[in-house]
């Protein structure tokens, strides 16, 4: 039983003292970004990378993803009370979670919402002990164009996900491929777009951009507007779902969770994508759509479920096919380089303690966050009173330190300034930094496997549409690109993200 | 439309930028060898996406025409604070220490605030000061001063 070996060796991995420890500190400080509004969990894991080279690799991950998944808890917290997201894919549960709670249930919605994350948690951690010896075996088989293919759906669909204009947020993923290709290119000894300045010859380093575009520039945009409405916040009431509300929300639950684990495993799935799908997969299967919007408790229940169980899946292609499916997971494929480990199929094989050890960490910090977030949620709620001009300075200062520690230069400071300004006037043009995150971190893989399929080809460019699987995912990206294109999509995709 | 408003406008901007972008790079990477598709030279990549970028701006701006939206408040303050404090960090943390660096980058950055009161300010700039001194320097071992060097 070798599925059992590996299950029972990745609890021992988590349960390990450190590990446990700084998996709990993931968690926490998740819940914490999540419940604070302004600061997500890209810009802090971006943040906390230089800090993570002290841990060893596997306590280093197991901090991150805790981040990750608890920042999805703690996003329900400030949407429900406050109708705030904390956290982008949260935006949904604003909606009808705000609503439950002016009408003073506001703690079934947070029940309802931890329970139901829970839930997802655990069948989603199911789901990858499943999927991913499967998609490894299966991603062995993967060639140079599979890849390739692969890893372009990945960046469609990152674009097609991305808030405000298509266009926009395809020319950012291109821009940040070829962000990707300064430096030494390796097969040439040929420095590209260095213009002479001898630190850019090692490229440029993407926690710089990540840190620079997710972290100055968020902190700038939010002194631009303060967010004046705290009024709103609602009284907490009791947590304790009634019979009803059990009943109406179990199913929605198990739906959600099902949408999630699959929409999570797609390129470019994630939180975001499984949450409005299930909001909209609820209303439509709802024998009253109209309670939507006033407080269904439908809303909040698949939502959330969703969210989380799209969260986990989605470092299922990290694991086994070693291709990050969207910008946080690229910080943690970015991570896992830094430390010296190359995501991709052999990772089951050669780094057992990692897969594993992730697996059932994430499924122990679950059950952190359950415990975090009902009984403790009145120190959050608290925690959500403190001014923003306290957290600020702190995390630019954090941020700041952080970047000089990379390389002890605080050239890095300099280089991430400049990139503040540029995701600044970025921002205000309208376009999205996190495909050109994605880009960036993608690009070498993107330009090596095109070059191999190539080479292996003998120049033949049609390898790409010839090989099936490569064809399928081509014909993927572009049928995506076409169809968000196409007007009457594009209508219905600005109304979806303006709800 | 006056050509004011054009200038002021996201889309046509954002086109712009874009479409500049792509054709420097086409320019600098057509200066690096191509090769040919069965051996990829260093340019190929980045002129390929160079051409992609350059069609996307056009896309951009030519779409724009069609009325878009214009580009809301720039408030240099924020902009200014936040950035300008980060690089009088880098710039005086090895010669100033990190005590007095940290200290600036809070003060200077909490300017961005609406709500900015010096007082106040100082005292969350020593704090966090002190803060990162223990936890980085002493804690962590991080090699940066702590007070200036003479």
């Amino acid at each position: 039983m070798q599925l059992l070996d590996n299950i029972l060796m990745g609890f021992a991995v988590a349960a390990e003292p450190q590990n446990l420890l700084y998996a709990f500190l993931g968690t926490v400080l998740g819940t914490l970004i999540g419940v604070l509004p302004g600061l997500g969990p890209a810009a802090t894991i971006a943040i906390l990378l230089p800090a993570t080279y002290y841990l060893s690799p596997v306590t280093a991950l197991l901090m991150l993803a805790g981040i990750y998944y608890g920042s999805q808890y703690g996003g329900s917290t400030t949407a429900i009370l406050l109708k705030l997201p904390g956290e982008s894919a949260s935006i949904v549960t604003c909606i009808d979670g705000h609503e439950m709670a002016r009408q003073g249930r506001a703690g079934a919605a947070l029940s309802v919402a931890a329970l139901g994350s829970f839930f997802a948690g655990c069948v989603s951690t199911f789901v990858i002990v499943l999927l991913g010896p499967l998609l490894t075996v299966v991603a062995l088989k993967f060639g140079n164009a599979e890849y390739f293919a692969l890893m372009v759906l990945g960046l469609v669909m990152a674009v097609a996900l991305a808030r405000g204009s298509v266009l926009k947020a395809l020319a950012m993923a291109i821009l940040g491929l070829i962000l990707g290709t300064v430096g030494l290119e390796a097969n040439s000894s040929v420095t590209r777009y260095t213009f002479g300045f001898v630190s850019l010859f090692d490229g440029l380093d993407f926690v710089i951009v990540a840190m620079a575009m997710f972290g100055f520039t968020e902190v700038i945009n939010n002194l631009e507007s303060p967010n004046a409405s705290r009024v709103q916040s609602a009284k907490v009431g009791r947590l304790m779902l009634t019979f009803a509300e059990f009943k109406a929300s179990w199913l929605p639950v198990v739906r959600g969770t099902v949408l999630g684990s699959v929409l999570g495993v797609l390129p470019g799935g994630g939180a975001l994508l499984s949450s409005f799908a299930s909001y909209s997969l609820e209303k439509r299967l709802a024998r009253d759509p109209s309670r939507f919007g006033k407080g269904a408790i439908e809303g909040v229940a698949g939502p959330e479920s969703a969210n989380n169980a799209g969260t986990q899946t989605s470092f299922i292609p990290l694991l086994t096919l070693g291709i990050p499916g969207n910008a946080v997971i690229a910080l943690m494929f970015g991570a896992m380089m830094i430390h010296g480990i190359t995501p991709g199929p052999r990772i089951m094989t050669e780094q057992p303690q990692l897969f594993w050890g992730l697996i059932a960490s994430m499924w122990i910090g679950n059950l952190f966050l359950v415990v975090l977030n009902l009984p403790l949620i009145g120190i959050w709620v608290r925690l959500l009173m403190a001014p923003y001009n306290l957290l600020f300075p702190a995390i630019l200062l954090f941020a700041s330190i952080g970047l000089f520690s990379l390389a002890n230069n605080p050239d890095y400071i300099i280089a991430a300034a400049v990139f503040g300004l540029v995701g600044y006037v970025l921002h205000k043009l309208g376009c999205e930094p996190a495909p050109l995150l994605l880009g960036l971190i993608l690009s070498p893989m993107i330009e090596s496997n095109m070059g191999r399929a190539l080479a292996l080809a003998r120049g033949d460019v049609t390898v790409f549409v010839t090989r099936p699987l490569s064809l399928a995912f081509l014909v993927a990206a572009a049928g995506l690109l076409i169809l968000v294109i196409l007007p009457s999509i594009r209508t219905k995709r600005e109304v979806a993200f303006a709800e | 439309m006056s050509d004011h408003t054009a200038l002021r406008n996201r889309d046509t901007l954002a086109g712009a930028i874009f479409t500049c972008l792509g054709i420097a790079t086409v320019a600098i990477g057509a200066g690096y060898p191509l090769g040919s598709t069965a051996r990829m030279g260093p340019g190929l990549f980045p002129v390929c996406l160079g051409i992609a970028l350059t069609m996307v701006g056009i896309a951009i701006a030519a779409r724009s025409f069609r009325g878009s939206e214009q580009i809301e408040g720039i408030r240099l303050r924020p902009l200014v604070s936040v950035l300008g404090a980060v690089v009088v960090f880098a710039a005086s943390l090895q010669s100033l220490g990190i005590f007095i660096a940290s200290t600036l980058l809070v003060v200077i950055s909490s300017f961005g605030s609406e709500s900015f009161r010096l007082g106040p300010a100082l005292v969350l700039g020593i704090a966090l000061a002190t803060m990162a001194t223990v936890v980085f320097v002493w804690g962590l071992g991080m090699a940066v001063p702590v007070w200036p060097m003479r």
